[in-house]
């Protein structure tokens, strides 16, 4: 950081009396008094909180990958068998296949039609137990704890929930949490769980819609415990992403 | 203060360590540069509450966004930038208008106002009361400028950066911080000159000696103002 000027020890030529006057007032009320304890230990617990989370974020970051790979290695050998699987199928039915055809031309043609049937079922099924294995594991990512969907929760879904202005976030998140029936117990709303991630510490989570200036979005609530002094943290994720925007200290409840 | 993280650190270690995954290396950074942070963001917001959320903010936004410091600049004026900027999203976030006149309900506007700052201790009771009003008067001014003129002068003229330091936390151009600077405290000037000469005529605390002397009420223009509290200036670092 380059030199700072001292403005009451070296007055700046360039300004009038007036104005040297206002800058000397404002020298005089600068606030000089450390931070207060009460805020430095709501920063320090911001900080343990957000260490926190990226600790979380890196493991889960770093299980994702072994699943992936795990994934992976689950569908080459899903592969492999059907290949096989395939093989001998196609190894049992196409003797049989010969005999049909070669056995008489009255019958030819149901055996032709059956004949062609067979491999055409065979790899329907074929695709089918692909397909499954595809569905079945992609249903597993999206069911798997802490990756959850990016997709946001629909608008119109969250029409009964509270608003929450960016004006008054503070009162907004109060009132929001009384008339919020979501239990510390009781399981994350499917539609949290969609938006993002919540903090292990949280409380209370409660969704709602955040009112911006440049329009709504929803988003989530999340409440820490009261600390001694009665006090809790909320703050404000939004979707997708669970991203957080804004918190504050409000009263416990 | 961690073993791993000595007074002999400099902050740019500490951020780099924080990047690479240090848990411990940005709480003993903010530590160096949270008194004055704090200041900052109280002055910018005027009030304890505002200050604290905003002060928050800018911590949890420079906590995420570390990696993209550049080195640019030092790390302290990125600090500062930050947690100017998370402060001035949120005066704008709630529309406060402080460019309006001077509101009716100063009184009430200036019991939000810290203040704790430092003053004379050989001051007696008269003394310390109109000093207090004084102060009062001042910040309940300062709020009504409007934000980025605010910020400018708590930076400049309280906090004591250099005009090339502010302009880096508020990204603009030096001039820009001149300008506003200029015209805050001209914007000041007229606010505050008959309030503080009422308060310097009234006889029960009408004196001219401690923080009385930089009223504007009541002193012959271009009358040097001696220093009992000098601003402390950017903290070296480490």
């Amino acid at each position: 950081m380059s030199d700072e000027h001292d403005p009451i020890e070296a007055a700046d030529p360039e300004l009038d009396p007036e104005q040297e006057r206002v800058r000397r007032l404002l020298a005089e009320v600068r606030h000089d008094a450390p931070i207060p304890a009460e805020v430095a230990a709501r920063l320090d617990a911001a900080v343990a909180r957000l260490v926190d989370e990226r600790r979380e974020s890196s493991s889960r970051e770093a299980s994702r990958v072994d699943e992936i790979a795990d994934r992976r290695r689950r569908k080459r050998w899903t592969t492999a068998l059907v290949a096989a699987a395939a093989v001998v199928v196609v190894g049992v039915a196409a003797p049989n296949l010969d005999l049909v055809v070669g056995g008489g031309s009255d019958s030819g043609g149901d055996a032709a039609t059956s004949a062609n049937d067979e491999p055409q079922s065979s790899s329907d099924r074929e695709f089918s137990e692909s397909g499954n294995a595809e569905e079945n594991d992609s249903g597993s990512a999206g069911g798997s704890a802490g990756e959850p969907p990016s997709s946001p929760p629909a608008a119109a879904d969250l029409s009964a929930y509270a608003l929450v202005e960016e004006s008054t976030f503070r009162e907004d998140a109060v009132a929001a949490r009384s008339q919020a029936v979501t239990e510390s117990t009781a399981p994350l709303d499917a539609r949290v769980v969609a938006c993002g991630d919540v903090p292990a510490a949280a409380e209370q989570v409660v969704l709602v819609r955040y009112v911006t200036q440049s329009g709504e979005q929803p988003g989530y609530l999340v409440f820490e415990p009261a600390a001694d002094a009665g006090r809790q943290l909320v703050t404000l994720y939004v979707c997708p992403g669970g991203v957080p925007v804004r918190s504050a200290e409000v009263p416990g409840a | 203060m961690t073993p791993s993280h000595s007074a002999d650190t400099s902050d740019l270690e500490l951020l780099r360590a924080h990047v690479d995954g240090d848990p411990e290396a940005f709480g003993v950074l903010f530590g160096r540069h949270r008194d004055r942070l704090w200041a900052v963001a109280l002055r910018t917001m005027g009030n304890p509450e505002d200050a604290a959320d905003g002060l928050q903010d800018g911590l949890i936004a420079a906590f995420r966004r570390a990696g993209s410091f550049r080195g640019d600049a030092a790390v302290t004026t990125w600090l500062h930038r930050v947690v100017v900027n998370a402060c001035l999203d949120r005066l704008r976030a709630a529309k406060v208008r402080a460019a309006d006149p001077l509101p009716d309900d100063l009184d009430e506007r200036e019991s939000r106002g810290s203040l704790r700052t430092a003053t004379a201790a050989s001051l007696d009771p008269a003394e310390l009361s109109v000093a207090d009003e004084r102060r009062r008067t001042v910040l309940a001014a300062l709020q009504t400028l409007p934000e980025e003129q605010r910020a400018a002068l708590v930076l400049v003229d309280m906090e004591g950066y250099a005009m090339a330091d502010v302009a880096q936390m508020l990204d603009c151009a030096v001039g820009t911080v001149k300008s506003r600077c200029s015209r805050g405290r001209a914007r000041l000037a007229g606010l505050l000159t008959d309030r503080l000469a009422a308060l310097d005529a009234d006889p029960t605390g009408g004196t001219t000696s401690g923080p009385g002397d930089a009223g504007l009420g009541n002193r012959p223009a271009g009358r040097p103002v001696p220093s009992q509290d000098p601003p402390r200036g950017p903290p070296a670092s480490p």
